[in-house]
């Protein structure tokens, strides 16, 4: 089949996007990879001429159909450059070779950005890591890929730009999503277009023993410690009856084996009524926990996932022209979309990065975009015993974070903070 | 490395005050920290500057066309010319703007355009006199230039031409508006109308002789088939 011939629809996730980009809720995440040395340009240009090859669910510009958008081969070439612009800002595809994700680099670190549309964090992770594999054999270095790069030479399996929520769709099995509206965080807004970006480093070693002690999971930890630093941070603004709910984004591969690069993640929104502040941690953490193991049970997900298939399967509903549909979902969005949590916590574990590579990299970093509703944002990733904690933040107030990385340290846990802001 | 004691936390940072609560931070050690992140002062002058500039015309442009409105209406001779000249500043908005903004396929700008001066040029034909000369010759023949045009497009980008299909099917249909006009009796002159729907007729065949399965695809493709 010719190039030109090859289109994909967008995934299931993905066609709530393009409805409800804008500048002010660019749906951006970032990873950052911080090499030993400092990047190399030229070369990290060449390396992606080649990585693109790799992934044909990313190089793509997205067109407008009549009922739909899809994605149709992009036939300009993607360009790197150096970083200015402030973190995770909406992506202008005219300006950018009408390419979804940017590459970009400061100093020793390389940035994807990559717009939700064609990605989950998943999904990028694979392609930075294809990208910092062909970066680094570029410079002479003795790298392997050990099963855990997908580069050109092992073939593009059809699975990987498959819209595999429709693999595990099942019709019977659907339940109301019906929720308690979650209280919103709220301050003095940055300027237009500002983000700002504060990195927590932990130790992941004295992390797992922390949890441990508790008998919970990393995540679930953190998002208690999350709930806590809202109760902390927002004693002014909260009622008694207010609800601080963590969305917290669930990477489906772990539960419906997929190889797909592009959007299968789904979300469980983990609440708690505000407490008084003398409330116990420990049982914070175990409502949390228990909350979790339900919600992440394959079935519940099923049931709550599957009406989103449904809809786009709906012949009714396929039959309505792009521009209402796009006018109606930003509309449902707008009201009750991100009614339903105060902020997310995405955690995409550990970066497995093969041995020969691990001595050039020194850590990865994962950010996510915000909105006027959810104006901080949290991301947790883990490379080579450091944990990088992430918030982003379209707010000048930096009250959670200080309750957040306080709350850490009075755990015992050693915090390191590096922030955007010089 | 320095150290925040109220956060109890270590920061990796050339600023004075702890990043979470804004105290003094203690330096411990003596290592300097390489810049982490760009100083975002210098950003995207150009734009801001581009979109003032962009203000300023549009200014100018309502100023203009409030100024001619007015003295059209309190010197009144039966002629609504300051129409004209309204009409005129969105044209040159229509002609000059929407290639600026870069974000709109070719072709369809082109079409945009092409209503868009015929809209005008009708509304000048209709109040200086109402010779018909707009439906009569301009209408057909500008839809036949730009129907050259496009089908130019096609030829010379090969790489894109699916692009452009989807609009040369739109030009083969919008070629036969003649007929309602002629049906309606309106024009008088008829050889630049049958001129124009020959044209059209001529690119109907076109897209079949050479662009029938990729029109296939297309069309696929935009319905989501």
């Amino acid at each position: 089949m010719k190039k030109e011939d090859t289109w994909f629809e967008l995934d299931t996730a993905a066609k709530l996007y393009p409805a409800i980009m804008s500048p002010k809720q660019a749906s951006v995440f970032r990873l950052s990879c911080t090499l030993t040395d400092p990047v190399d340009p030229e070369m990290l240009q060449t390396a992606l001429y080649v990585t693109i090859q790799r992934y044909p669910s990313f190089n793509v510009r997205l067109k407008r159909g009549v009922f739909w958008n899809y994605f149709e081969p992009n036939t300009n070439h993607p360009t790197v450059s150096e970083e200015t612009a402030y973190p995770c800002q909406m992506l202008d595809a005219s300006k950018n070779n009408d390419f979804l994700f940017q590459v970009t680099w400061f100093g020793k670190r390389i940035n994807l950005e990559i717009f939700h549309v064609i990605a989950d964090a998943t999904g990028g992770i694979e392609f930075l890591k294809t990208l910092v594999f062909y970066y680094l054999s570029l410079q002479g270095k003795v790298v392997a890929t050990q099963g855990l790069i997908r580069t050109l030479e092992t073939k593009i399996d059809p699975e990987e730009t498959e819209n595999s929520f429709v693999r595990y769709y099942d019709p019977k099995i659907v339940t109301s999503r019906a929720e308690e509206k979650a209280f919103h965080y709220s301050g003095s807004s940055l300027p237009f277009q500002h983000s700002r970006l504060i990195h927590g480093l932990i130790s992941t070693e004295d992390l797992l023993d922390k949890v441990h002690a508790y008998h919970a999971t990393v995540t679930e930890y953190l998002t208690a410690v999350l709930i806590k630093a809202y109760f902390n941070a927002s004693e002014s603004l909260i009622k008694s009856e207010d609800i601080v709910k963590i969305s917290v984004p669930i990477n489906l591969r772990a539960i419906f084996p997929s190889r797909t690069v592009r959007n299968f993640s789904f979300y469980m929104n983990i609440g708690e009524k505000y407490q008084q502040k003398d409330d116990r941690f420990e049982s914070l953490l175990r409502k949390v926990s228990e909350q979790m193991k339900e919600q992440l049970q394959r079935e519940k997900i099923l049931a709550r996932m599957n009406p989103n298939v449904s809809f786009e399967k709906n012949a009714a509903i396929r039959a309505v022209p792009l521009d209402v549909k796009l006018a109606v979902i930003r509309q449902v969005h707008q009201m009750i979309g991100e009614d339903l949590f105060t902020c997310s916590l995405s955690n995409i574990g550990v970066i497995g990065i093969p041995d020969s590579m691990r001595p050039f990299i020194a850590r990865f970093d994962f950010g996510l975009s915000t909105s006027d509703k959810i104006p901080v944002n949290c991301s947790v990733c883990s490379y080579k015993g450091i944990v990088s904690i992430t918030f982003s933040s379209s707010i000048k107030e930096t009250t959670l974070e200080k309750e957040f990385f306080r709350f850490l340290a009075k755990d015992g846990l050693q915090v390191t903070i590096e922030t955007s802001e010089g | 490395m320095k150290k925040c004691l109220e956060c109890n936390v270590w920061v990796n940072t050339n600023a004075i005050r702890c990043p979470l609560c804004g105290v003094g931070l203690n330096q411990l050690g003596q290592s300097e920290t390489t810049l982490l992140y760009p100083s975002y002062s210098k950003n995207r002058h150009g734009k801001r500057k581009m979109n003032f500039l962009a203000k300023i015309f549009f200014f100018i442009s309502i100023a203009a066309s409030l100024i001619c409105f007015f003295v059209n209406v309190l010197t009144w001779n039966g002629l609504p010319w300051s129409l004209v000249v309204a009409g005129g500043i969105i044209i040159s908005w229509l002609l000059v703007g929407l290639p600026l903004l870069k974000t709109m396929n070719l072709n369809f700008m082109l079409i945009d355009q092409m209503i868009g001066v015929q809209i005008y040029l009708y509304l000048i034909d209709r109040i200086f006199g109402n010779k018909g000369w707009s439906l009569n010759y301009v209408y057909p023949l500008l839809y036949v230039a730009v129907a050259i045009v496009i089908v130019l497009f096609v030829i010379i980008y090969r790489i894109a031409w699916h692009d452009y299909l989807i609009t040369a099917v739109i030009m083969a249909v919008i070629g036969f508006y003649p007929l309602i006009l002629i049906a309606f009796g309106v024009i008088d002159v008829l050889w630049p109308s049958y001129t124009a729907m020959m044209f059209a007729v001529l690119l109907i065949c076109g897209l079949f002789i050479f662009g029938r399965d990729k029109l296939k695809k297309e069309i696929r493709k935009r319905m989501n088939l």
